[in-house]
């Protein structure tokens, strides 16, 4: 599997990284056939730098707005500020959007940062463990 | 007036495919149980073996997040929105 994301929504996503930053920041990519198109920048409301939970009212406005669209929510992505951008235990556990690529920004070389997306694939969406697949990014 | 149900991605083949549902107001578990007689796999996915919300599900009332109202007793007025949602979280946090 493929994502495509453009290059000025890959480049707002590392920002909104780096603005979060010492905490860990979350966000959503909406869009359609593997191809990114709206970025959602999101709150992260658990204020960490090891967990992240997207504010309530803005993700659900997020949500509204990738419906309202018809499109898919094609991405859900975070940021690893000390650690590289593998699913962590935490990440495997909570992830709950088996169609949607799990993106995660290490910004473990702050002036590098290094993006890998993730399947996470349940057989039941709501288990706690399930197969992570690597998914080819493409910045176009 | 009727309760409007957004439904996520993840549940939209336990609804026929529709993108929001319609539903009679009064406590939550009692428009979940109006969903329910029509969509029992809907229901099948929001609850959890002890009978309350799954964890891992989240329903919110017009954007607000039942656990922080009244859960299944929260009361859903015609007009009113609620929206059902797989949680999003995560972390670099190992345990």
């Amino acid at each position: 599997m493929k994502l495509t994301i453009p290059q000025d929504i890959y480049d707002g996503m590392i920002q909104h990284c780096r603005d979060d930053y010492p905490n860990e920041a979350c966000g959503f990519i909406g869009g359609e056939d593997g191809e990114g198109k709206v970025l959602y920048n999101l709150p992260n409301a658990a204020a960490s730098p090891i967990y992240y939970r997207p504010e309530d009212k803005q993700m659900i406005a997020a949500i509204n707005d990738i419906d309202d669209r018809d499109h898919e929510l094609v991405a859900i992505f975070h940021s690893h500020v000390a650690s590289p951008p593998i699913p962590s235990p935490t990440d495997r556990r909570e992830a709950h959007y088996p169609d949607a690529v799990y993106l995660i920004v290490s910004l473990m070389d702050s002036e590098n940062p290094l993006t890998k997306g993730w399947l996470i694939k349940k057989q039941d969406w709501r288990d706690e463990t399930g197969e992570v697949i690597e998914v080819d990014l493409v910045i176009s | 007036m009727s309760v409007k149900v957004n439904i996520p991605a993840v549940l939209r083949a336990a609804v026929g495919g529709s993108k929001s549902v319609q539903a009679e107001s009064g406590q939550l578990r009692e428009v979940l149980a109006g969903l329910g007689e029509q969509f029992p796999a809907l229901k099948e996915q929001v609850f959890g073996p002890d009978g309350g919300l799954h964890k891992f599900v989240n329903i919110y009332i017009n954007d607000e997040d039942v656990r922080y109202l009244e859960n299944l007793d929260s009361k859903v007025a015609d007009g009113d929105t609620v929206a059902i949602l797989p949680a999003v979280a995560g972390g670099s946090r190992q345990a």
